[in-house]
């Protein structure tokens, strides 16, 4: 079976109508890098509810349909979604269409029960009705095998964990167990079985004629009766048992939710902190503010002093210049007194003419002119001087520069602040779906029904083996009484011998067929195991009863610790085993394959990919596999890269980047 | 591995073979039957397709023996 | 020579205002927010020239214990016909409704005030 193309529309992430083209011939690889949460993991569902009508969350829990449909498409009234996926086997081409809508009368869903689904199937173009219906999806991609073919990076990383957990465990044994065929066998040999006790019953009936069988008759028809009661009865238990395990199964999930909410509880703790200290932080800044703040006005008012100080400086610079000047004349008033008083030149000596003398007393008359008129005095100057020393004391600080600092961090603080506000009460909003006391509640009622669960499964186990030990002596009452001349004369007693056969060889072939299939798989997967892994000392994988595979050294002795990158190698090469050891080969999608290996094994693992099946789809995120080193290696394999691009946080798109990637 | 043996002709050898081994008084046509059967509908829930075809190919088979 | 008052204040508006102010925590006492608004007004020739009633609400000698304020209205002001402190009080007067304009914004930045303030010379 080969997928050739996917389109989704208002899928999870992907809002718009999308396709993407498989690969086919010899380039059998198909690569799609998306970043996490960007819509890898929801491809892969895509797939999935094309074919199943479902997608699975973590835990290989089932998504609810309303949360299938697009948030964006949901925001503007849109909660129509449509997968079809076009699929070619060796004699047919298929079209599978699967579709959501809201029942006609609802205009806005808000459950499942609100949506009505479509699932349309088209063979070489002609419709596939009813029951054909059911039979082709069996030809194609039987649901029991999914599992181990769209192959999620949570399975691989898991697997080991899987195996172990006794919840899941089972889970995938069955799976497992699908993919090798053993339903056939076990589903065939309890339908036998019923036939086989249908028969017997009409046996004993006739039987009962023939007085010689008449207590073998009645023995065999007490059996009946009493593993039919017995029957009954297991299946009321098994149908409270599968409640149960439903309950718990919705506990904990319940409780994984509410683990969100004591994760949140703590959140808000710790942000409620860091508000306090901030609040402290504002009003330390506050208060530096405040400090500086208090001298800040000698800031203020010295720029205007000093102009005014200047001001008076120039002034009296001027009066000292006149005073000196009045000095200059008072010293030159006196020579000419002088010189009068003796009418002799004190310069030269000469005795003044009269001419001469008429020049001195004019002027004397206006040097004394002049030093009247000239307004100024010391007491001027000192005045002058007095005030600017005053205005020379005030002095600023220079605080101007500190303020901006102190307010820019406190500037900073109170955007903390408001951040810090926001975000609690966005948490608080989420909160507020949760009561924390409720998750002891939860936890206790799990125990409760966990513990319930495995008393009614003891029961079980109870009388399952009493139904088998009186079955065994039904079976011997049947084979003698078949052997009996007398009664193998009936038609009854023969059809009771065919079935006592068939369901002889069927229950003895379906632990035969484990075994087998084990073994296959044992050697497929380490066959696969030795080609990709870079360990020398590692000889082979062991498998055992419940599909876990542990790793054999060259001494033979199990290798008991092993890395997450030898997890995944493992697991990977359990899906090679399973592929070529299973009864259907199909296109291999995996998740995020690559996630824990370094670079030897992921080079390992990349040659090998191609080979493990006709088809292979790997989702990857960039730091998974690297464009320059890593695709390179899958060079001449690689039929298309395709890239999920964030639209935004509710919406992504796959584009195609390169066909027939050649470098 | 140049295997080309498949889980159904695993299943099927491993039948055929209890059915001699155990001599069982069915044939090997039966066996074919009832497991193409088997296979066909291993998914399907309902599974009256499955036990009604059973029936009939064990009846049809038990009523030729005793036509011989 | 004029006889200066003892006491200083502010209209009750403003006087209002300035408790705002300290109350906001952008000062620690009224009195720092009022030789701040003081300044302001000095620093921008902001004068308030009416003539309404001012409440007391200091002392002269707790607002200015040195005469530093004294002496430098008495430097900047051009109004010589009344008491200096009473040039102050109208500088305060304007003052504090500025910086209460600045502050009906949100968060006040004196910051820039203050580096404004030392432009003005230069």
């Amino acid at each position: 079976m080969r997928l050739n193309k996917i389109t989704f529309k208002n899928f999870m992430p992907y809002r718009r109508e999308q396709s993407v083209v498989f690969s086919s011939g010899s380039r059998n690889v198909v690569v799609v890098y998306g970043d996490n949460m960007r819509g890898k993991t929801s491809f892969l569902n895509a797939i999935r509810f094309a074919f199943f009508g479902y997608a699975t969350a973590r835990h290989l829990r089932n998504i609810d349909r309303i949360n299938l449909i697009n948030d964006e498409a949901k925001a503007i009234g849109d909660w129509t979604l449509s997968v079809s996926v076009e699929v070619e086997t060796a004699s047919a081409v298929y079209e599978l269409r699967r579709e959501l809508r809201p029942l006609q009368h609802v205009a806005h869903p808000t459950s499942d029960a609100d949506l009505h689904e479509t699932f349309s199937m088209r063979k070489d173009g002609v419709p596939v009705t009813g029951k054909d219906r059911a039979f082709e999806m069996n030809q194609l991609m039987p649901e029991g095998i999914s599992r181990f073919f769209l192959f999620d990076g949570e399975l691989l990383q898991e697997y080991e964990i899987l195996v172990r957990d006794t919840e899941s465990a089972p889970k995938i044994k069955q799976a497992i167990e699908h993919v090798l065929g053993v339903p056939a066998l076990t589903k065939g040999g309890d339908e036998i079985r019923t036939l086989l006790n249908q028969a017997q019953e009409r046996q004993a009936d006739d039987l009962k004629q023939l007085r010689s069988l008449t207590s073998q008759a009645e023995q065999q028809r007490t059996l009946q009766k009493q593993i039919h009661t017995l029957r009954e009865a297991q299946a009321r238990q098994r149908a409270e048992y599968d409640k149960l395990e439903a309950r718990a199964s919705d506990l904990q999930q319940r409780l994984e939710s509410m683990s969100r909410a004591v994760d949140l509880a703590r959140q808000l703790h710790e942000m409620e902190s860091e508000l306090k200290l901030i609040n402290g932080q504002i009003t330390s800044a506050r208060v530096r503010r405040a400090d500086l703040l208090q001298d800040a006005w000698r800031d203020l008012i010295e720029p205007q002093t000093v102009l005014v100080r200047r001001g008076l400086e120039e002034e009296r610079d001027e009066h000292l210049a006149k005073v000196r000047s009045n000095a200059v004349t008072l010293s030159q008033i006196d020579t000419v007194r002088k010189s009068l008083a003796a009418s002799e030149c004190v310069t030269c000596d000469q005795t003044l003419k009269p001419s001469a003398t008429a020049r001195l007393v004019d002027r004397l008359k206006d040097l004394e002119h002049a030093l009247a008129h000239s307004q100024t005095g010391l007491d001027r100057v000192s005045q002058l001087s007095n005030q600017i020393e005053q205005l020379a004391k005030i002095r600023g600080l220079g605080l101007a520069d500190r303020v901006i600092e102190a307010e820019r961090q406190l500037r900073g603080l109170l955007v903390s602040r408001t951040s810090t506000q926001n975000k609690i009460a966005e948490v608080r909003q989420a909160l507020r779906e949760f009561e924390t006391d409720a998750v002891e509640r939860v936890r206790a009622e799990r125990e409760q029904v966990l513990t319930l669960a495995a008393s009614i499964e003891r029961e079980m186990g109870t009388r399952a083996a009493d139904i088998a030990g009186r079955t065994r002596k039904l079976d011997q009452i049947s084979r003698m009484l078949s052997r009996n001349p007398e009664a193998r004369g009936h038609r009854s007693s023969r059809l009771v011998a065919a079935y006592g056969a068939l369901d002889r060889i069927f229950t003895a072939g379906v632990d035969i067929l484990r075994d087998r299939q084990r073994q296959r798989v044992e050697d497929y997967a380490s066959s696969a195991f030795s080609q990709l892994t870079s360990e020398q000392d590692f000889k082979r994988l062991s498998i055992n009863e419940n599909y876990g595979l542990t790793i054999i050294d060259e001494k033979g002795r199990e290798v008991p610790e092993r890395s997450a990158g030898a997890e995944q190698i493992v697991a990977i090469s359990l899906i090679d085993g399973l592929n070529k050891a299973g009864r259907r080969g199909g296109p291999i999608v995996m998740d995020t394959p690559f996630g824990r290996l370094d670079w030897v094994h992921r080079k390992n693992v990349l040659s090998f990919l191609p080979e493990m099946a006709e088809q292979v789809v790997l989702l990857v995120h960039e730091g998974e596999m690297e464009r320059e080193r890593d695709l390179p290696l899958l060079k001449h394999r690689i039929s298309k890269v395709y890239r999920i691009n964030r639209i935004s946080s509710r919406e992504s798109e796959i584009v195609l980047e390169h066909e027939e990637f050649d470098s | 591995m140049p295997e080309e043996v498949t889980a159904d002709d695993i299943v099927l050898d491993i039948l055929l073979t209890l059915r001699h081994e155990h001599q069982a008084p069915i044939s090997d046509r039966l066996v074919r039957e009832i497991y193409a059967l088997q296979k066909l509908h291993q998914f399907e829930a309902e599974r009256d397709k499955v036990i009604l075809g059973t029936k009939r190919a064990v009846e049809s088979e038990v009523d030729a023996g005793d036509e011989m | 020579m004029i006889q200066e008052p003892t006491t200083i204040g502010l209209s009750p508006e403003q006087h209002a205002n300035l408790r705002s102010l300290e109350s906001a925590g952008v000062f620690h006492r009224l009195i720092d927010a009022y030789r701040f608004a003081a300044g302001l007004g000095m620093a921008h020739g902001g004068f308030d020239k009416s003539n309404q009633s001012r409440s007391t609400i200091f002392n002269v000698g707790t607002v200015d214990p040195d005469r530093t304020l004294y002496e430098a209205v008495l430097a900047i002001r051009e109004n010589e016909n009344e008491p200096v402190y009473r040039s102050l009080e109208r500088y305060a007067e304007w003052g504090v409704a500025e910086l209460t304009k600045l502050h009906s914004g949100g968060e006040v930045e004196l910051g820039p005030v203050l580096k404004e303030a030392e432009s003005l010379i230069d």
